[in-house]
């Protein structure tokens, strides 16, 4: 029972994913459930793990759908890194002998004891610091690797006037599929943050006697920013969502593939037609978020101070210069390459299974939205820095 | 002896295990094994599309064999045709963009292929979603047979075939092999009718390759493909 307390708080100290302890037979052995893996594809993933077990850990696999090639490594995994005890005998006798298996696991098993222990221990250091450090290597590696495809696809050419026909005919088709019939939710999504916004800062200004002004604010705000960031949501959640799902489905269905042994490069075919749209699609969605935001605004601001629509487009011709209207036009397509990019280098990444492509489009949606605000936030540093406000 | 056109030595990947194979020309070749052994990812190896930690792919002469430089031919197991064009434009596709055939000639031959395979004129302008899995299949052959492949990779091509069109079919590729000379791989589960058309069968088994004919591989020295040929004799037997 002593036994069982000591390791139970040495689980939380060391390692949270470490479950239980196999204090059935008097063993001071902690187990570590492996649960909800399953095929080939998960075997890296689960070599990943070992690796950072600490000695005296016992992996329990009988929630985990594996195949017998990763049971046999896990057997033997468990025959040789469990500490002295009664059942170290039962685990060695359970264990099938490793020369059934492959070449590749024996070298794996072997790689796996040959560990050394202050990289375990190191592995087992979980911090705050540790883990943002984490964070922001695997950032930068990511961005690394998603603008090191960016001139990779656009490289390539296309080999026959066939192929551009088709290229082109499936931008447009992708315009349409993922644009227009995107427009519904960037107008009802617009409108209502403009209602939001012209509530809370109609307001805010009352109490300076500055309603009257709220609509310059606001305009500006949309033209500024707020369009795009908007536009850039909705069709990285929408959009760029449904295009790893496609191309994700086609990696699956074995069509990449086909299309790569035909002599037909699926990168040209199914993702640049995509990435086009996106920049294409961009900065008339922005216009569209705009010109929703500010009907949403006008409306609550006409119905609450009473300003008129001659009010509103007198407004806009005083804020929105050429400069703020055509800012619009250079900085949206910005956005698209990211999205399309993130979302094209995600679906490229998928293999296997279903599960891939889930995981691919989380990633996706996530870091394109993460990556577009970031970018918004260093276009405008640097256009503040030198002036151009 | 018969000319090699592929030989594999030594290949470890994830699932297989210092695997030797060789494939002759002109022969019907099947592959057979228990699910899971990794088939179809053998045959993505051969066609360049998975990786393998070591050992060597030669080609016929003894260079490193590389399939985008040779006439292949595959059909996979989810077929691979694309769903937002017609059947005829998926035959004709890969004559135009690869072959740089005017369409009305493509369009042609892919009339003849879709033919050649058993399918309906009327099928050329369906849509793959339009069709059956089983006409799918046939589709997705006659795409790889219009490029007029030397070697022909076949994975799972026989599943969800009735027994009417698997005797054709069973002739297309004896057709195939006989007249055009061409090597075909098969990747399948379809005992009977590889016992019927294929010249030699590899059978997969623990990562590694045990080639031969039938009788040969009943006296196979692995115990394990003894008895996995056995599960399959018994349950033709059944029948």
């Amino acid at each position: 029972m002593k036994d069982t307390k000591k390791n139970n708080s040495k689980k939380t100290q060391s390692n949270q994913d470490i479950v239980g302890v196999a204090n059935s037979k008097g063993s001071n052995n902690q187990v570590y459930e492996l649960t909800g893996f399953y095929a080939i594809d998960q075997f890296s993933k689960i070599l990943d793990i070992l690796k950072k077990l600490p000695y005296g850990v016992y992996v329990n696999y009988e929630h985990a759908s594996i195949d017998t090639g990763i049971r046999i490594i896990l057997d033997n995994f468990n025959a040789k890194n469990i500490k002295q005890g009664p059942e170290r005998q039962e685990v060695i006798n359970n264990a099938q002998s490793v020369e059934s298996s492959s070449t590749y696991a024996k070298g794996l098993l072997e790689e796996l004891m040959n560990r050394p222990a202050e990289v375990i221990a190191r592995e087992q250091e979980t911090s705050f610091i540790k883990y943002m450090w984490h964070f922001i290597r695997h950032l930068f590696s990511y961005t690394w690797e998603v603008v090191r495809f960016l001139p990779k696809i656009l490289r390539k050419r296309a080999q026959h006037e066939f192929q551009r026909e088709i290229v082109m005919e499936d931008t447009i088709n992708n315009c349409y599929n993922m644009g227009v019939q995107a427009i519904p939710i960037v107008l009802f999504l617009s409108c209502s943050w403009g209602v939001i916004a012209a509530l809370q800062s109609s307001m805010q200004l009352r109490t300076f006697g500055a309603e009257y002004y709220c609509i310059d604010l606001l305009v500006f705000v949309f033209f500024k920013e707020m369009g795009i960031l908007l536009s850039n949501i909705v069709l990285a959640a929408r959009s760029g969502s449904s295009m790893i799902a496609k191309i994700g489905i086609m990696r699956i269905s074995d069509e990449w593939n086909a299309l790569q042994v035909l002599g037909i490069d699926p990168e040209i075919f199914l993702l640049r037609p995509r990435i086009i749209a996106f920049i294409i699609l961009m900065p008339f969605i922005s216009y569209i978020s705009i010109a929703a935001a500010t009907l949403g605004a006008y409306i609550v601001l006409h119905n609450t101070i009473g300003i008129s629509v001659w009010f509103v487009l007198d407004a806009i011709s005083r804020v929105a210069t050429w400069s703020l209207f055509l800012s619009v036009f250079w900085k949206a397509p910005i956005f698209g390459v990211i999205i399309g990019m993130i979302c094209a280098y995600e679906a490229k990444s998928i293999t296997l299974n279903s599960e891939n492509v889930v995981q691919a489009i989380t990633r996706g949606v996530v870091y394109s939205v993460f990556a577009c605000v970031l970018a918004d936030m260093f276009i405008n540093v640097i256009a503040v820095t030198l002036g151009f406000g | 002896m018969a000319q090699e056109s592929i030989v594999v030595r030594d290949l470890v990947s994830k699932v297989h295990d210092r695997l030797n194979w060789d494939l002759r020309k002109g022969e019907i070749h099947g592959i057979i094994g228990p699910s899971g052994e990794g088939k179809s990812y053998f045959l993505k190896i051969m066609l360049g599309l998975a990786p393998y930690t070591s050992g060597k792919i030669l080609d016929e002469e003894g260079g490193h064999w590389d399939y985008s430089t040779k006439r292949v031919g595959v059909q996979f197991q989810s077929n691979g045709l694309l769903n937002n064009m017609t059947i005829g434009e998926n035959v004709m596709m890969p004559l135009i963009i690869k072959l740089n055939m005017p369409s009305d000639h493509a369009a042609s031959i892919a009339r003849h292929y879709l033919k050649l395979v058993g399918l309906q004129d009327q099928v050329f302008d369906y849509f793959p979603l339009e069709c059956s899995g089983g006409m799918q299949k046939r589709a997705a052959l006659a795409v790889t047979l219009a490029l007029e492949p030397h070697t022909l990779f076949l994975d799972e091509p026989t599943a969800g075939l009735d027994c009417l069109v698997l005797e054709n079919y069973d002739q297309l590729l004896l057709d195939l092999s006989k007249t055009r000379k061409m090597t075909i791989v098969m990747v399948t589960h379809d005992f009977s009718r590889l016992a019927k058309i294929a010249d030699r069968v590899s059978v997969l088994m623990c990562g590694k390759m045990y080639t031969g004919t039938f009788p040969q591989l009943q006296k196979c020295d692995n115990i394990m493909v003894r008895e996995f040929l056995g599960s399959y004799v018994r349950t033709i037997a059944t029948f």
